[in-house]
């Protein structure tokens, strides 16, 4: 993996107070992305993968309880930026998000042309009202969406194109890394399909660098050049996609892949027993340990990631 | 071999009437537009579809929870007349259901105790004794062991994994012939629903239970299910055992269907995947014809958008609703 990444993150850490506890969601995370590739970071529910979008985009709740590492775009620490630079500079100009369920987060109210021409209006990123309307129009036809649609209000389309409006969103800006927290997770499968086919289409043309979230291994390999695997906060193995892909190293990543079920394949399913740990307090050694088939007394202590092959595996028999 | 078909479902359909202001009727939504099939003994079919298929809506039917607009359900021999109160309340005693999202089945306010108890008591068991000792099968049966640890938790209390067993044991403590499972698996992480699916088809093997189990994803149907329906459109388009539809898919849409799901493979990075352009038909205003025409790589003008095509039967329990298939039905009636 290059060090000089297009974005390089460096041990963040977000940490969430709340009333029962410190969530430590984002634990110390680091990873590099060359510029144009696409990183996918694979996690379940409560690994903190959608945290660490939020924290790689600052849009943090009121109750951080810890917010600190390096988050260098370009060659330009984010983090030694204030709000306003942050927001009028990076924000939906150099980064833009995807969320979870966009196609629920768009203004019912509003037109979806009105919506869509939002962010180039509010930052800034257009001379006029009617150069911002060309940009949403190009970023409609990026997506795949007839323009005539943008005239109507977002419940006359379907959920698949409702994801698409909330994808030409963030497109609009022309940013060079987009993140998509799950984009295709509530949608169908020919939907799914098309939406990956309009990511790779983006990629090919404009370059973009993505990063993809999600616990779907299988359509992420639609798209991922490099793959992080999160558990419980951390990041426990990084690799290039094609050798993840035939060869996951780490436990967790072994028992995930074999819990996949395949079309094309025979295999044996496996699923993995236990519940991942509360973040709230996480246990002392390898998060991964009590649910590991090859736990062994070393693994009391936290392991450091060890290099394997050109890749980072967070496990003690690797070292 | 009649004699081991627990559900017959004949010409469904199940239409939604759509007025404008209360007042104006404005058409139909016709979310289930004729469907037949038989659901043997001990057996797990998978009904798959986009969602606006129908697919939820026939099983609510089936259920009992929507009136059939024509046709019939005939259940282990008997016909399901819907306005016989007694007969209905009989019926759903013998059907289980599991749903989608777990935590929404569940009675916040009810522990694990109560949220058992209660479908015993409904049906009339009235001994203490009894329905203790069934509780404890339905929650050993689901695996929500030890026993003691769960009874008195609530749901909100467990991991979506253990409220959807526990939404199961529901479905079975009343020893069903029949679990209907809409989507019992879309809502939890992918390491856990191997765990569920498979502790459906323990039960469905242990205690000959029949499973319709409706979903939207391809992947898991060839471990769980002998047989599989796809629906397009308020209809089932094609039929057949598990091995040999996803082997041998007849139809277009089921083609394009199994084309769009990715296997987790690298090299899909690396190349665009064929998918047929368009959307799904609305149910008020189905195209006419045949209703996957307008999306159809093969379609034959003047045919397949005029005149829906008729059920073929293939070999081997195979059938398809495509005129690809029965040109020769069409030449012979011409």
């Amino acid at each position: 993996m290059a060090s000089n990444g297009f974005l390089r993150v460096e041990d963040l850490v977000l940490h969430f107070r709340t009333g029962v506890g410190t969530v430590q969601a984002v634990d110390g995370v680091s990873f590099s992305l060359e510029r144009g590739r696409t990183l996918v970071i694979i996690g379940e529910s409560g690994s903190g993968k959608s945290s660490l979008a939020k924290a790689i985009l600052r849009l943090l709740p009121r109750n951080v309880q810890a917010y600190r590492g390096r988050v260098i775009l370009d060659g330009q620490d984010l983090m030694t930026l204030g709000e306003e630079q942050f927001r009028r500079e990076v924000r939906w100009r150099k980064m833009a998000l995807v969320p979870q369920a966009a196609q629920n987060s768009l203004n019912p109210v509003l037109r979806i042309d009105e919506q869509v021409c939002e962010p180039l209006l509010a930052h800034q990123r257009a001379p006029s009202r009617e150069a911002a309307m060309e940009k949403v129009r190009e970023a409609f036809r990026l997506v795949g969406l007839p323009v005539d649609f943008l005239s109507r209000y977002p419940f006359e389309l379907s959920g698949g194109m409702r994801q698409r409006t909330a994808i030409a969103m963030a497109l609009v800006s022309d940013p060079s890394l987009v993140v998509l927290d799950e984009p295709t997770s509530a949608l169908d499968v020919l939907t799914q399909a098309n939406l990956m086919n309009v990511f790779k289409r983006i990629k090919r043309e404009f370059g973009t660098t993505f990063i993809l979230i999600t616990h779907d291994i299988a359509t992420a390999s639609d798209l991922a050049d490099d793959v992080a695997v999160m558990y419980a906060g951390q990041i426990v193995e990084l690799a290039r996609a094609d050798r993840f892909y035939r060869e996951p190293l780490h436990p967790y990543s072994k028992k995930l892949m074999s819990s996949v079920p395949t079309l094309k394949q025979e295999k044996e399913l496996e699923f993995i027993p236990g519940r991942p740990p509360s973040l709230i307090n996480p246990p002392k050694g390898c998060r991964f340990a009590d649910r590991c088939p090859a736990r062994f007394d070393r693994c009391s202590v936290d392991p450091p990631p060890a290099a394997v092959d050109g890749r980072q595996v967070k496990c003690w028999l690797y070292h | 071999m009649t004699d081991d078909v627990l559900l017959s479902v004949e010409d469904l359909h199940t239409w939604f009437e759509l007025r404008r202001f209360g007042l104006f009727r404005v058409g139909h939504v016709r979310a289930v537009d004729g469907v037949d099939f038989v659901l043997h003994r001990g057996e797990a079919v998978a009904v798959v579809g986009e969602s606006g298929c129908g697919k939820s809506t026939l099983a609510r039917t089936i259920l009992g929870l929507y009136t059939p607009t024509r046709g019939r359900i005939v259940f282990d021999g008997t016909p399901l007349n819907t306005k016989d109160e007694r007969a209905m309340r009989a019926y759903r005693a013998q059907v289980g259901y599991v749903q989608q999202d777990p935590f929404g089945a569940l009675p916040p306010f009810m522990d694990v105790r109560r949220i058992l108890d209660e479908p015993l008591v409904i049906n009339g068991i009235k001994d203490r004794a009894t329905r203790e000792a069934r509780i404890r099968q339905a929650l050993e049966d689901v695996r929500l062991t030890p026993v003691e640890d769960f009874l008195g938790k609530f749901p909100h209390q467990l991991s979506g994994g253990q409220q959807q067993r526990l939404v199961i044991a529901r479905a079975i403590i009343l020893q069903p012939k029949l679990i209907v499972a809409d989507e019992p698996v879309s809502m939890l992480d992918a390491s856990v629903r191997v765990e569920i699916l498979q502790l459906l088809r323990r039960l469905q093997s242990a205690y000959n239970i029949s499973i319709l189990y409706i979903t939207h994803d391809l992947s898991t149907v060839r471990f769980f299910s002998e047989r599989i329906f796809v629906m397009y459109g308020a209809k089932i388009v094609e039929q057949a055992r598990t091995r040999d539809l996803l082997d041998n898919p007849q139809h277009p849409y089921t083609r394009a269907l199994l084309n769009a799901i990715p296997d987790p493979d690298p090299d899909n990075a690396h190349r665009f995947r064929e998918v047929p352009p368009g959307e799904p038909p609305s149910l008020l205003n189905p195209p006419a014809g045949c209703r996957f025409h307008p999306r159809c790589p093969a379609v034959i003008p003047g045919l397949c958008d005029v005149q829906a095509p008729p059920d073929v039967e293939l070999q081997q329990a195979h059938q398809v609703a495509c005129w690809l298939h029965a040109e020769h039905v069409r030449q012979e009636s011409a």
